[in-house]
């Protein structure tokens, strides 16, 4: 299985580069999304992986994601907004403070995305063995990833569930899909722990590692590019134009 | 194979122990069914062989529990695996690999065999259990009986041998638990010890040597399964019956009425995005007071026909009216409830009687919802249970909650997908009644089941649903 059910391809370019590759993708983009402040270093790294993320969803599958991650930050604000009520110095809103926390969330979903939607959990689970990660990382990592699909199926079934019983009122609303939710989350999480365990996880991850394949052409090229992008998007954050907040 | 020597488990802060000075032993080539009410430890006692209890559940353990000589304790879950594979109730739960093929290799990958090994090892478990056609399938496009040889021909590749099975015929069709039996049949003949733990008691005659039955965490009677036919045993300990008609066969067809007051649906045309059409122009109509058995093969359109009955999907063209009025299928939820095969996802609240009341908001007044509520928890033996916190309770009392709560919404048609999948024979009594009740007090009930024990006594007709047809049978 991918780590996600969204799409079905399997032909896309992600989708022909390496675990390995996505991985470190994935880990030198975090890390850029925490180093990097500059809109316009964040900006070139965001297209970027955007056509990486497109390389491995339908256009609407991400716009769908990115949707939600925009819901999410409004909450955020939302939240913020409250909180600034109380405690007015604290909260000083100008464009790039909220412009650069949304790049940094899109580019680790582009990330995220293109990993989950491209990788059979096999071969995520043998590159996790072969790289030998301490057990105590990869047995966490492999269960997680193996925990999306079963997440996304429970969410679909409490949806169902609420949509019989409708709530009226928002306490309503998030009581009938926060509640069962956390339960099945936890029951789910035991089963599949308890299932990882006796198919010997456990024992993969001491047992003998079989030898890592080279990385391919096109694995080398995509780190290179990456390697270049992160190169120039440190050189635009160091020597680039130093934006000043603008009020909103 | 397996030796049980006054086994006694707590599990953590547990006030009693759920397994209390249990003793047996389970040759090769031998098979024991271990049965017994809801909660009264059978599934600890299969956690207890696969080693869960109590190396990953933790817990205090009095006693030994031996595989193939070897003391629990002293191996971990997954060495114990080589020796006893364990079948979860659910096999969807325990892939975790795309194909068949993958899966079947993924467990042996991981336990460091070479390539040339893995794939000898595939062949021949997926030979045994004639799933080699399917190597290159998707595991989530297979059917239930096909799930449930996929997990078993993934525990045979490491040619364990034990095995256990946790309640397997709980999501069967009957066609498929005759077939599980055969196999297991096979693999007995082979020298596999089978320990199996189930309600479901028919399908075992024949199959197995030694019976358990367990009551409260201790064995109240052992011996061979004419042990089961004795009526006021099984009366006692709340087991199934042992012989089961089918009634698919003798059940009238649901009569075709050119319309309906009540509840019916009208030119129903839907398709999956990307999907074959499943209905087209289907026009059904419903009786009160009727209980109807929904029947057919896996993907007949079952499930999607008591989502589209409950405004859960929307059809491409048709309509679907209560009291001959059309209803939009955002407002089917007023008229039509569904209570689905995992019922702990609709329930919410934090007390049993609090579920109630929640339920009834909207439907019945609000002065006279604390009486109503109180009705309902008496009619369907959860008065007891009133200041329980819902998501505790176990998967019976669960699944008569939600039928309780979608009941007294007053729904026109009731839709009920598995209602007593899992249960013991008298949750499964239990539930019947309260079908009945519900029906009698003027809802019509679609029944989807493969449980032909429940389906005999409940349902008063069937409406067969021919595969990907999208005709119906009346």
């Amino acid at each position: 299985m991918r780590a996600s059910f969204l799409i079905k391809a399997d032909t896309t370019f992600a989708a022909g580069l390496d675990a390995r590759a996505k991985l470190l993708l994935c880990v030198a983009g975090s890390l850029a999304a925490v180093i990097l402040s500059s809109p316009l270093s964040l900006g070139l790294l965001v297209a970027l992986s955007t056509a990486l993320a497109l390389g491995a969803a339908r256009p609407a599958t991400v716009l769908k994601v990115y949707l939600f991650s925009a819901a999410m930050m409004l909450f955020a604000l939302g939240c913020a907004a409250i909180i600034g009520l109380a405690v007015p110095d604290l909260m000083r809103w100008n464009v790039f403070s909220l412009i650069v926390p949304f790049l940094r969330m899109l580019l680790s979903v582009n990330l995220l995305l293109t990993l989950s939607l491209s990788t059979p959990v096999r071969e995520l689970f043998a590159r996790l063995q072969q790289i030998r990660l301490p057990g105590w990382l990869q047995i966490p990592l492999s269960v997680a990833v193996r925990f999306i699909p079963t997440f996304l199926e429970d969410c679909a079934q409490i949806r169902d569930a609420a949509r019989l019983r409708p709530g009226g009122k928002i306490t309503g609303m998030w009581r009938g899909l926060a509640v069962p939710l956390l339960f099945r989350m936890l029951y789910s999480a035991d089963d599949l722990a308890m299932a990882a365990e006796l198919k010997g996880i456990s024992a993969a991850y001491r047992g003998q590692r079989a030898p890592l394949p080279a990385l391919k052409t096109r694995d080398r090229s995509v780190l290179a590019l990456a390697f270049a992008a992160l190169c120039a998007a440190a050189a635009l954050q160091y020597f680039g134009p130093n934006f000043r907040p603008l009020p909103m | 194979m397996l030796r049980f020597s006054s086994v006694t488990y707590s599990y953590p802060y547990a006030a009693e122990p759920a397994v209390r000075d249990v003793s047996f032993t389970l040759a090769p080539g031998e098979a024991m069914l271990c049965t017994g009410r809801s909660g009264c430890g059978k599934s600890t006692l299969t956690r207890l062989a696969n080693g869960l209890a109590p190396h990953f559940l933790r817990g205090n353990l009095r006693g030994e529990a031996r595989v193939k000589g070897e003391r629990t304790l002293d191996s971990t879950p997954a060495q114990l695996a080589e020796q006893a594979g364990t079948l979860f109730q659910d096999p969807e739960r325990q892939f975790f690999a795309l194909t068949v093929g993958d899966e079947l290799a993924l467990t042996l990958q991981w336990r460091g065999w070479d390539a040339e090994r893995i794939r000898e090892a595939v062949a021949e478990s997926a030979r045994l259990l004639g799933v080699e056609d399917i190597l290159e399938h998707t595991v989530f496009g297979l059917s239930e009986g096909q799930k449930q040889k996929v997990a078993l021909a993934s525990l045979l590749a490491l040619r364990p041998g034990l095995l256990v099975l946790d309640e397997p015929t709980a999501n069967l069709d009957p066609e498929s638990i005759a077939e599980l039996a055969d196999t297991l049949a096979a693999l007995k003949q082979r020298g596999v010890a089978l320990f199996i733990v189930d309600h479901r008691l028919y399908w075992t005659r024949g199959l197995v040597d030694t019976v358990l039955v367990l009551d409260n965490g201790a064995v109240a009677a052992e011996g061979d399964f004419s042990l089961l036919d004795d009526a006021p045993l099984r009366e006692k300990y709340g087991l199934r019956a042992v012989d089961v008609p089918d009634p698919r066969a003798s059940l009238p067809h649901m009569p075709r009425l050119e319309s309906s007051d009540f509840f019916a649906c009208e030119d129903l045309t839907f398709a999956y995005p990307k999907g074959g059409q499943v209905f087209e122009n289907l026009s059904l109509s419903f009786t009160p007071g009727r209980v109807t058995a929904l029947v057919g093969e896996n993907g007949a359109g079952k499930t999607t026909l008591a989502r589209l009955l409950t405004g859960l999907e929307r059809p491409q063209r048709g309509k679907i009216l209560a009291g001959k009025e059309a209803v939009k299928t955002r407002a089917l939820a007023r008229h039509a409830q569904v209570v689905l095969q995992n019922a702990g996802h609709q329930l919410r609240m934090r007390s049993v009687a609090a579920e109630l009341d929640d339920a009834a908001r909207g439907t019945v007044p609000e002065r006279d919802r604390p009486s109503v509520a109180r009705a309902y928890m008496e009619d369907y033996g959860l008065d007891r249970l009133a200041r329980r916190h819902p998501q505790s309770l176990s998967g019976g009392e669960k699944q008569r909650l939600a039928v309780a709560c979608a009941a007294i919404r007053g729904p026109r048609m009731l839709i009920l997908d598995e209602p007593t999948s899992g249960l013991d024979g008298e949750n499964m009594r239990r539930m019947a009644q309260s079908m009945r009740r519900a029906a009698a007090n003027g809802a019509c009930l679609l029944v989807i089941t493969h449980d032909l024990e429940f389906m005999h006594p409940v349902c008063t007709e069937k409406l067969v649903l021919p595969e990907h047809t999208g005709e119906t049978r009346r």
